[in-house]
């Protein structure tokens, strides 16, 4: 009657447990539970901070969270932040601890899922199994994760195929990998057809949302529009297919679109900074400089993972804030210009600097961007960077610069995205 | 009917007081529960009435919110790919003990090896639900039992007890029982695929002649 024991006491004893909850009576019922279990290795974090810094000094086996983690965190960003900092393999087991259901019913329409749900209240006998069946498809995948992330897609694609002659209880999983794999090694039409497979069983939103991104990928928006719709009416909990709304809206130019999806997801999920730097891009790209400039100052003082704020994000925010007519919140956003430093950095964090530089009224900017300016004539940018380019050679007036990178742009379709932001550059300089 | 319309978003805050309740109940029954296993296992003995007591509670409180949402038309439903061997084996787990107690065999019958979408929560309760039911009538023996058939994922619990009373199979969400039958049937048919809809039935016969609960996932 009792589902039998799939790893040995001693395989038991030698898993390294990591668990985490901010009630420190919960936190320690989770103890006694996993110690009933046979776990001897337990490490023990109460809340948030705590667990990031620990799980970057070392790596566990097992992680066993609580969903409600206090001060507005939970084990869903918990997850989030670790698949995004890459700092729990695909090996560890993540399971998602929570008392009240609802939360495996809203968890379980997320994007990125843990590889189980336990409710409270459980046995140690019943967190057994749990860990060891999440174990067992660990380790029935193990050779296709490592695979995956050799970026050897050919070979992962042949083992998930002598996977599924095996006959396992995985089946949808397997279909899944190897659409998904399909997917990043550039052949979308197999992945879609693949995700149609598993569709023929059960219209799945994370299928369906995988179809929409293989027409994405061919440039086939309509076909990908019409099936978000779908899902953003029957599954509106399943938040990765607006994210791909919102893409697509980019896409298609029309950033306003794009701002309208992000702001009510980020409403949603307002820890998630990834999203918020999409949101201050359409905000940006739309001409709402004040929202772009408050979202990416909420980025740059809350997203407070080490290392988790960039280079990137400091020139967005000295961007938003330039567009937003606040010369202040730029200097402080890049934190100060130092022509010094210039030299140290990459091609494109340098102009983007000196450009911020020069339309803050930075001393020594406008000079840096004169005399360099063959080499800013030359080189190619991104299109973030060539837009600050162009923004810092019209307000110098310098025409046949700003033409020349808007040209180069144009050429390579790479303008879609920000064609309004540029086309009121050009408006607003009188042109 | 203009008055329900109303009345809805105050239900659904309704909903999320009892659901927070409920949330924090569940906690400390979970405090409770593993204060219990180390006290078992430091002492050397075993207290299987505080654990059914505990258990019972934690699964009274989760059906009646369910049962709230369900009858608000506001229970959410996560189909995901299931493993059919593993909600067989989940269900029989929670209810080991009160089977344990009561001297009744469980018997696993699981002839389908794949997995099947449904809400794994959900489906799991409508099995621990019949299956509690069958342990308090059966006589010796209960068999859970799972298969696919032309209707879908067909999960059945037979007993070697009475049976149903005839009311009860015409009505089945009525009587001693109702409650956790009128949850079942819903629950089975929020699952919904392909057009068609779950259901439950009732009946009595079966291998051990006794009654006979059967629940289809299209």
């Amino acid at each position: 009657m009792v589902p039998p024991h799939y790893l040995s006491p001693a395989e038991a004893g030698k898993l390294r447990f990591f668990l985490i909850d901010d009630q420190p009576a919960s936190l320690q019922s989770l103890s006694i539970c996993a110690q009933n279990m046979g776990a001897i290795s337990l490490t023990k974090a109460a809340g948030f901070p705590d667990a990031m810094r620990r799980l970057r000094e070392r790596s566990f086996d097992v992680i066993l969270s609580d969903y409600l983690l206090g001060d507005g965190r939970s084990g869903q960003q918990l997850l989030e932040e670790l698949r995004r900092f890459d700092l729990v393999p695909d090996e560890t087991v993540f399971i998602m601890v929570t008392a009240e259901q609802t939360y495996e019913q809203v968890l379980s329409a997320m994007e990125l899922v843990p590889d189980d749900y336990i409710l409270k209240p459980f046995s140690g006998e019943q967190l057994r199994v749990r860990i060891e069946r999440a174990i067992l498809k660990k380790r029935f995948f193990a050779e296709v994760y490592f695979l995956r992330r050799e970026k050897r897609f050919d070979a992962a694609l042949e083992r998930l195929g002598a996977l599924a002659a095996e006959k396992s209880i995985y089946g949808v999983d397997i279909l899944r990998l190897k659409a998904e794999t399909y997917q990043v090694a550039g052949q979308p039409d197999r992945a879609r057809a693949l995700y149609e497979e598993i569709m023929s069983g059960f219209e799945y939103p994370w299928a369906q949302v995988g179809i929409a991104q293989s027409y994405r990928v061919q440039e086939k928006y309509e076909e990908a529009k019409a099936l978000l719709d779908e899902v953003a009416l029957n599954s509106p909990n399943y938040l990765a297919a607006q994210d791909l709304q919102a893409q697509i809206a980019l896409d298609l130019g029309d950033p306003e679109g794009a701002a309208q999806i992000l702001e009510k997801l980020s409403a949603r999920t307002p820890r998630n900074y990834v999203r918020k730097r999409q949101l201050a891009f359409a905000a940006l790209a739309s001409g709402q400089a004040d929202q772009a400039l408050e979202v990416m100052n909420d980025v740059l003082a809350n997203d407070s993972v080490p290392g988790a704020v960039t280079e990137e994000d400091r020139q967005q925010a000295a961007r938003a804030a330039i567009a937003a007519d606040n010369p202040e919140a730029a200097g402080k956003a890049l934190g100060g210009f130092d022509p010094d430093l210039l030299s140290e950095l990459q091609p494109d964090d340098r102009i983007a600097r000196i450009a911020a530089g020069l339309r803050i009224g930075a001393p020594g900017a406008e000079e840096y961007f004169r005399t360099h300016r063959d080499w800013v004539r030359d080189c190619v940018f991104k299109p973030l960077t060539t837009m600050d380019v162009v923004g810092a050679a019209l307000q110098s007036n310098d025409k046949a610069l700003a033409l020349s990178h808007t040209e180069r742009l144009l050429e390579t379709g790479d303008i879609r995205q920000i064609f309004k932001a540029m086309h009121r550059m050009y408006v607003d300089a009188g042109l | 009917m203009g008055s329900m319309r109303m009345e809805k978003p105050h239900s659904s805050v309704g909903a999320d007081v009892l659901a927070s309740g409920i949330h924090d109940a569940k906690n400390r029954l979970f405090e409770a529960q593993t204060l219990l296993a180390q006290a078992e296992r430091e002492q050397g003995i075993r207290l299987p009435d505080a654990r059914l007591a505990i258990a019972g509670a934690a699964g009274r409180l989760s059906r009646t919110l369910v049962a709230y949402r369900l009858m608000r038309d506001q229970q959410p439903i996560a189909v995901m790919p299931v493993p059919v061997v593993e909600l067989v084996e989940d269900a029989a787990l929670t209810v080991g003990s009160q089977f344990e107690r009561a001297g009744i065999t469980l018997v696993l019958d699981v002839r389908f090896p794949g997995e099947w979408p449904l809400d794994r929560t959900l489906g799991g309760d409508v099995l621990v639900n019949a299956l509690q039911n069958a342990c308090r009538h059966a006589a010796a023996k209960v068999i859970l039992a799972a298969d696919v058939n032309a209707d879908g994922l067909s999960l059945t619990v037979n007993d070697d007890g009475s049976g149903y009373p005839d009311a009860a199979i015409a009505h089945p969400s009525e009587g001693q029982s109702g409650l956790g039958l009128f949850i079942a049937a819903r629950i089975a048919a929020l699952h919904v695929r392909k057009g068609r809809q779950g259901g439950l039935t009732l009946g009595n016969g079966g291998l051990l002649g006794g009654a006979l609960f059967r629940c289809v996932l299209p």
